[in-house]
């Protein structure tokens, strides 16, 4: 048994070979595992610990008997074997070249997705998960639309005030609002941007890209819904947002 | 009792087989011919979680439940000469006499079916030696001829002989880069569509991921086999250590499942280690409980090339092993939760569990692993994953579109239309992640 590293231009693999392959079977094992047909291929082999070549079918006369023992493999020593297609027009040439950039086939349309018995879709739609939830989405409609009327009435006017921001679940933060309007994501309705004192948020006022406010320093920007927002009155800001607010129209922070 | 039997199919799957059991052997206290290490009176790792995956005979001695396949003899013949020739008894390693030439449907139809039938017969003996037999634990490749093939058909063959018993699977996914053969990409496409529902929960390792780990953290310029093995072994062991010790959280296969896989399509968990270091580096490392939590949302530290910051997650197990405290694991959790990239899918109850298991890791002496107190495994069920199987679809694509080396699988009999179905398939599960992904309502980005 001699273990054998093989390299070609789609493959790197290692296999333990018998020592008493023929030629042919040789070359047959390299085919199926590089898929460069036996008439193309060029083959160099190497022992692994020294890279010293020691057998290659370029300096001619090798292959004149294919029924010949692969003598080369009598040895103990691990083998590199590298394998290389002289026939450009070859299947795995043409593979090797077009390894990239060909984008995926629209295998399964929406309706055949649909049909099928076994899928997440199905399995939300039998639970009444996501947007198959219809009490949660009229829910969700309702709210969104007080969130348009509320942005439209109210905070599109106040950007650039104070205001405290409680999202579901966390703490309020004071924060300064900065921007009023849709997301470059896929998620509906009007959404706020604020800019916290600390690095309180989760982003730096963009968005994929999208420079919506600032950008500020990392961390110190977040989108919230509307009626997570509170426009607070000038008594109730707090220095330690005035301080904040201070440094960004001086623009030391940017 | 609750027994597993691991199964080792392919090439990759026994000599991955073989890392792990000589992980298992060194952690337990089992000595390379199967017995008890010198000074011990009973194994390590206390007799429920140590008889899930040894079997003791009559005579001291300890074997692993554990049946190697290939269909050629090589990889095979090296277990029977190798240093644990005496671990294992004869009937546990089968094969055949001729390969599957890289190609799935010699495995699953034509020279597998030759030999399925004897290695079906050895499981159903191993499973009569066990009390209450919990499942099946297979280790295979999803690019060879034999893993691929084989490992589908045993997988297939047993969903319907033991019914409701989990099946796990750890399935080496050909790497972006480095392919094993040219034909990966219809073999993984096929045995993935034959598995998909007969598997319960199948954690992907990528060649490349592993080999990238091996030179960066590791040090090894020219990663071999043998490397690339053993730190799937390392990994393997993280993820079973719950069921061979008394851990507290997956103590049982269908844990594993429950706590993981919403949705019995969706049972791909994106495998994470931490710390993965060399003997070199190890000394300058401090690897708190915060930092180690930490790595694991390190592209770095996956078992799988794929970027969950663009995902979003279904569920989540930390599984601590060694010296850890519950007061550090909780505070690294809560941190971890509030991270911005850290995504859950919101339309549906979420987990993020945590399981400890007091026992450290182990590391075997040839292995360029550092040995550490403490080591975390992350599982996560995260749509990022999809990424894989897009590239892999891609690739099928593009060699189907020529249909370059359909004739070899033609030729053993199989149809066209098996793989327009299995295609179609994977075409259908990338859009169930897509519909795992879609309607999102966060309220604050």
């Amino acid at each position: 048994m001699v273990r054998v590293v093989i390299e070609s231009e789609l493959v790197r693999t290692e296999k333990e070979l018998p020592n008493s392959l023929k030629l042919r079977q040789f070359k047959d094992r390299l085919y199926h595992v590089t898929g460069v047909e036996p008439e193309d291929m060029e083959i160099v082999v190497k022992r692994q610990y020294d890279n010293k070549e020691i057998y290659s079918t370029k300096k001619g006369g090798a292959y004149s008997n294919e029924d010949e023992d692969a003598n080369f493999l009598k040895g103990e020593e691990e083998l590199i074997v590298v394998v290389t297609d002289s026939n450009a027009q070859s299947i795995s040439n043409q593979l090797a070249t077009q390894a990239e950039g060909i984008p995926s086939m629209e295998v399964i349309s929406e309706e055949d997705y649909l049909r099928r018995d076994q899928s997440v879709l199905r399995w939300k739609m039998a639970h009444g998960y996501g947007r198959f939830n219809a009490a949660q989405q009229s829910q969700r409609a309702a709210l969104a639309k007080q969130d348009e009327a509320y942005a439209r009435e109210q905070l599109t006017a106040a950007i650039g005030r104070h205001c405290r921001v409680t999202v579901d679940g966390s703490a309020p933060r004071e924060a300064i609002l900065r921007y009023v309007g849709p997301l470059p994501l896929d998620v509906m309705g009007t959404w706020c941007g604020v800019e916290f004192p600390e690095a309180a948020g989760k982003n730096d006022g963009r968005i994929n890209g999208v420079t919506l406010f600032g950008p500020v320093a990392p961390g110190h920007g977040s989108f919230v819904r509307p009626r997570a927002v509170e426009i607070l009155s000038k008594d109730e800001e707090s220095a330690e947002v005035e301080d904040v607010h201070d440094d960004v129209e001086s623009d030391d922070e940017i | 009792m609750r027994e597993v039997i691991s199964i080792n199919v392919g090439q990759a799957g026994c000599q991955i087989g073989n890392a792990c059991w000589e992980l298992y052997s060194l952690e337990h206290g089992i000595k390379e011919d199967g017995h008890l290490e010198d000074g011990l009176s009973k194994p390590k790792g206390g007799e429920e979680g140590f008889s899930t995956f040894f079997h003791e005979t009559g005579y001291g001695k300890f074997v692993p439940r554990a049946i190697y396949v290939d269909l050629e003899p090589n990889v095979i013949d090296e277990v029977r000469t190798g240093r644990f020739k005496e671990l294992f008894h004869p009937e546990q390693l089968i094969n055949g006499k001729e390969d599957a030439a890289n190609n799935y449907a010699r495995g699953h139809y034509t020279v597998g079916r030759e030999i399925v039938d004897e290695v079906e017969e050895r499981i159903r003996k191993m499973a009569d030696q066990c009390d209450g037999l919990q499942g099946f634990l297979f280790t295979h490749s999803l690019g060879g001829g034999t893993g691929s093939g084989l490992g589908s058909l045993l997988l297939e063959n047993l969903s319907y002989e033991y019914g409701k018993k989990s099946k796990l699977e750890f399935a080496v996914y050909p790497a972006p880069q480095l392919s094993t053969s040219v034909v990966e990409p219809y073999n993984t496409v096929l045995t993935t569509h034959t598995t998909l529902e007969h598997a319960d929960c199948t954690f992907m390792v990528d060649n490349e991921a592993i080999y990238d780990i091996c030179k960066r953290n590791l040090g090894i310029s020219r990663p071999s086999f043998s490397n690339l093995n053993g730190l799937i072994a390392q990994v393997i062991s993280s993820v079973t250590a719950s069921l061979r010790f008394d851990g507290s959280l997956n103590v049982d296969l269908n844990e594993f499942q429950t706590n993981l896989v919403p949705y019995p399509r969706i049972h791909f968990p994106l495998v994470s280690y931490a710390p993965i270091l060399s003997k070199k580096r190890a000394t300058h490392e401090s690897n708190s409980v915060s930092e180690i939590t930490n790595a694991c949302f390190e592209p770095g530290n996956q078992m799988v090339k794929c970027d969950p910051t663009k995902g979003k997650y279904m569920a989540n197990c930390l599984l601590y092993r060694g010296d850890v405290v519950t007061r550090d694991v909780q505070r690294a959790v809560e941190q971890v939760k509030n991270k911005k990239t850290v995504q859950m899918v919101d339309w549906c109850p979420t987990g993020f569990k945590i399981g400890i298991c007091y026992e450290p890791p182990s590391v075997i002496p040839s292995s360029e692993l550092a040995n550490v107190d403490r080591a975390v495994c992350m599982l996560s069920n995260t749509t990022a994953i999809a990424d894989a199987w897009k590239r892999i679809d891609q690739k099928f694509d593009l060699m189907y579109a020529k249909r370059a080396f359909v004739h070899w699988y033609v030729g053993e009999g199989m149809e066209e239309g098996e793989f327009t179905e299995a295609r179609e398939d994977l075409a259908a599960l990338e859009r169930d992640y897509i519909e795992v992904g879609a309607d999102s309502y966060a309220e604050e980005f």
